[in-house]
Formats: C-alpha cells, sequence, structure tokens
C-alpha cells in the first residue's frame, strides 16, 4: 500500500508520515503541492493520496479534480486535510469528489477511521 | 452719432472694468486664504510623504522579520520532531530490551523451578535433613512467593507505552506550527497589499502637480522595492492567497479558528450543525443524499461532466509545468457543470454556507 501525502508545510507532511508509519504503513511519498504531486502519480503508482488544501501552485482541491478527470487515477482514494472548516469548504471537497476530509489539527484516531473507512469502501 | 456710439462703448467697457474691479475685491481675500492654506498645507503633505516613504521603508523590514520568525519556528518544530524521533527509536530499543530482559528472566525462573524440583526430589529422596538441598528449597519457595517481577513488567510496559503515547501527543500537537504559519502569511499577505497601495499613493503623488508644491517629493527615488514582495508576487498573492516569506506558503485565513478555545466552539457549532443539517437536509432532500453518499465513498460517482478536465489533464505533458490559467479554465468548467442536486440542496437547507463545521458534521457528510 503507497501512500501519496501532499502538503507544502514538511511540518505536516512529517507528521502525516509519522501517524502513517504508526499505523504500519512505510511505502509512503511525498510531495509539497499538487503540481509536484501529478508528477508524482505519473512516475509511480501510488494506491491512496492524503492532500492538503491551501498550497500554492496547486491546492489541494485543484488536484483532487486533475487525479478524477485523469483516467488512470480518476478511481484513486483521495483523503482531504486541511484547516477549511466551512460549510462551503465541504461542498466544493464534495464535489470535486474527496472520499473523506479531516480539519486540522486532528488527532491520529481519526486519521486511521478515516483511512480505514475509505478503504472499506474500497474494497466492498 | 459717431461720438454718441463711442461714448456708449466707452461706457460699457467701463461698467466692465468696474464689475472686474468689483470682482478682484471679492477674489482677493479668497485667493489670500488660498494662499495660506496652501503654505499650511505644503509642510503636512511634506509630512505624508516623509511618513509614507518611511513606512514603505519599514514594511520591507517588517516581512523579513515575519519570514524570520516562520523559518525559526519551523526549524525548531523540526528539531523537536527529530528528538521525538530519537525518543522513539530509544523506546523502541527499551521495550525490545525489556521483553529481552522478561524473556531471560522467564528462563532463569524456569531454571530455578526445575532446581528446586530437584531439590524436593532429593529431599524426598533419601536426602532428608540435606542442609544444603533444604536451604535452596527455603530461597527458592521465597522467591517464588515474593514474585512481582510480573507486575513490574506489565507497569513497565505501560509506562513506555504512555510515553509513546505523548510523545505522539506532542508530534500531534506541532501541527500548531502549520497553523500559526499560515495566520503569519495571511497577516504579511495584508502588509504587502498595504505596501502596493502605498507605493501607488506615493507614485500618484510623485507623478501629480502635487509633488511640485510638495518641495523635494521629485527629487525623492522612488520606494524601494521588497524583495519579499515583488510587485507581481502581490497581484499573484491576491489571487492565489499565498504569500511568499521564506518560503511561498499558502494560507486559510480562518485556519486561527482551529486553534486554542476557538477549536472548541468550532467542535460544539458543528455538533449544533450537524444536528440542524440532519434534521433538515435528510427530510427535505432524501433523494440527493444518496448521491452525495456515493459520491463521497466511491461507489457512483455523481453526475458530474469531467470530460473537459480529462482532456485537460491528458494534454499535460510530464515536462511541462501546470499552468495555473488551465487549472482555473479547467476547473470554471468543473464549477460550471459540477453542480450535483445533492449540493444544491445543502446550499437550500437554511444554514449559511460561511458557517464552520466539525469533524462529526464531516463525518456524518461522508458516512
Amino acid at each position: 500500500m503507497k501512500f501519496l501525502v501532499v502538503d507544502d508545510s514538511p511540518t505536516m507532511r512529517r507528521i502525516v508520515v509519522n501517524a502513517l508509519q504508526t499505523f504500519g504503513y512505510d511505502q509512503i511519498v511525498e510531495a509539497q503541492d499538487g503540481a509536484e504531486a501529478l508528477e508524482k502519480l505519473k512516475a509511480e503508482p501510488v494506491n491512496f493520496v492524503i492532500t492538503d488544501w491551501n498550497m500554492p501552485n496547486m491546492n489541494g482541491l485543484e488536484l483532487t479534480k486533475a487525479i478524477r478527470g485523469n483516467g488512470p487515477t480518476s478511481g484513486l482514494p483521495v483523503l482531504m486535510v486541511t484547516t477549511r472548516g466551512l460549510k462551503q469548504d465541504i461542498i466544493e471537497a464534495l464535489q470535486a469528489k474527496v472520499n473523506n476530509y479531516v480539519v486540522k489539527p486532528f488527532t491520529p484516531q481519526v486519521l486511521k477511521e478515516k483511512i480505514d473507512l475509505i478503504m472499506q469502501s474500497m474494497a466492498a | 452719432m459717431a461720438k454718441d456710439r463711442d461714448i456708449q462703448v466707452l461706457l460699457t467697457k467701463s461698467e466692465e472694468l468696474k464689475a472686474l474691479f468689483t470682482l478682484g475685491q471679492r477674489v482677493i481675500p479668497f485667493l489670500e486664504e488660498l494662499f495660506i492654506f496652501v503654505r499650511e498645507v505644503t509642510p503636512a503633505l511634506e509630512e505624508i510623504n516623509t511618513s509614507i516613504q518611511d513606512n514603505l521603508k519599514r514594511i520591507p523590514k517588517a516581512s523579513k522579520q515575519l519570514s524570520k520568525v516562520t523559518e525559526a519556528t519551523e526549524l525548531a518544530t523540526n528539531e523537536i520532531m527529530d528528538i521525538i524521533d530519537g525518543m522513539t527509536y530509544k523506546l523502541n530499543v527499551m521495550n525490545q530490551n525489556m521483553k529481552d530482559v522478561q524473556t531471560r528472566y522467564y528462563a532463569l525462573q524456569h531454571a530455578c523451578s526445575s532446581v528446586a524440583e530437584i531439590a524436593k526430589a532429593g529431599l524426598s529422596n533419601g536426602q532428608m535433613g540435606n542442609p544444603y538441598l533444604t536451604k535452596i528449597e527455603a530461597i527458592l519457595n521465597e522467591e517464588s512467593s515474593n514474585d512481582t517481577s510480573s507486575v513490574l513488567f506489565a507497569n513497565s510496559e505501560s509506562v513506555m507505552e504512555s510515553v509513546r503515547t505523548d510523545t505522539n501527543n506532542i508530534m500531534l500537537s506541532l501541527q500548531v506550527q502549520d497553523i500559526t504559519t499560515q495566520q503569519i502569511a495571511a497577516v504579511n499577505h495584508v502588509i504587502e497589499t498595504v505596501q502596493g497601495k502605498l507605493n501607488g499613493i506615493l507614485g500618484y503623488i510623485q507623478n501629480s502637480e502635487v509633488g511640485i508644491i510638495v518641495g523635494g517629493v521629485q527629487s525623492q527615488p522612488p520606494a524601494a522595492p521588497n524583495k519579499y514582495m515583488p510587485s507581481e508576487d502581490l497581484q499573484r498573492s491576491s489571487a492565489s492567497n499565498s504569500s511568499t516569506l521564506h518560503r511561498e506558503i499558502a494560507f486559510d485565513p480562518e485556519a486561527v479558528d482551529s486553534l486554542g478555545s476557538a477549536k472548541l466552539d468550532r467542535q460544539n457549532q458543528v455538533d449544533d450543525l450537524l444536528n440542524a443539517f440532519h434534521s433538515n437536509s435528510l427530510a427535505l432532500h432524501e433523494a440527493d443524499i444518496p448521491e452525495v453518499d456515493d459520491a463521497v465513498s466511491g461507489a457512483s460517482p455523481v453526475e458530474v461532466s469531467v470530460e473537459t478536465s480529462a482532456a485537460a489533464l491528458t494534454e499535460l505533458d510530464a515536462d511541462d509545468p501546470v499552468d495555473t490559467t488551465d487549472i482555473d479554465a479547467l476547473f470554471a468548467s468543473m464549477q460550471v457543470s459540477a453542480q450535483p442536486e445533492s449540493a444544491t440542496a445543502i446550499h437550500d437547507d437554511g444554514i449559511d454556507p460561511m458557517d464552520e463545521v466539525s469533524q462529526d458534521d464531516i463525518d456524518a457528510l461522508f458516512k
């Protein structure tokens, strides 16, 4: 199971990576914005994307839409992890077809729960 | 006849001259006041000009200081994370050592039990009264009756697990660095915008006749550009909600609400909102909810026109940087067509879309 963690903040990337390692996932690729994430997705297969929303160059919402709009990656699970907590934001994320949504600051339990939920729904 | 006409013209002209003098008499006080006003306003304009220039000089310094703050906090956070990683590694080593000690202890305990059995067997088979065997049996019996090692091992494991949880919590608490950095970036963005406006005002003063009135303005060099905020960046920042500090930082202006007591308020507000949303939306828009559920679970996509975006994405070459304009166009087309009924339903539930929602609310949306 390979994860792609996308966040412009090195701190947040490290926190998410650390949490994933605690959950037992050790194949993790990192990108600092949506554009770099798309390059990574083209370069190597990834099973799960965890992305921030607010990023320069290409934000997480745009990345999600690009993933959904691209045949080979359209079914990729995308979990949005962001400080954005307005209802309008959630609606936009739904429209972009993210699989789930976590607000920062998060607890590892919430992150694990969301990942498991997405995996269960993908397996079903 | 001609003389009469000449006299008439002369009289008319003299009347006009009289009117002119009368007007002059009335205008002179006004002109005097105007001169006084200009005399008084000139130092004020000079002061404004100096003030703008001084403030413009300070703004790059403010941006630089903010940049240093974000860089320092990011560096410090990284160092804390390194220490936490070190602690986690040491905990893992301690945990493994503890397990090894436990294994060795149980092996030793097993050996002692065997020795006790041998002593017992010896005492009951012709060695009764042997002082050595009696002593060995007594020692082993005493040790086995006071064995608290299993409790100690369990306690130690519990303490190590607790320390591990603490380190994980410290790591997670460091999310605050990202949130505060976003806030600083938002403040820097405001400073940059103000700088742009002041630059504009200064440029206007320099290029207008006010500059001539205010002595010395013409000779002032234009304000030095802020290397932290070139004018092109300001325009881009406005569009992308990002600000350049020690690196380009995209920010959520509302990120501060994620911290402190606001976080708890947000959670409470979300709980209330979630209840309201469920009671209204589920009752009013039953047909729409499954669409949202399917969309977020990935089971069956909402009818969203993505052909345009797919075509646009496939046109992207691996070597081509992703163009913001392309993306804007790409998502503009999606936003026009990608309006699932369920999303509209969410808008129609009587809840302000600008309200904040909690993780619980979000969970409900994604169930």
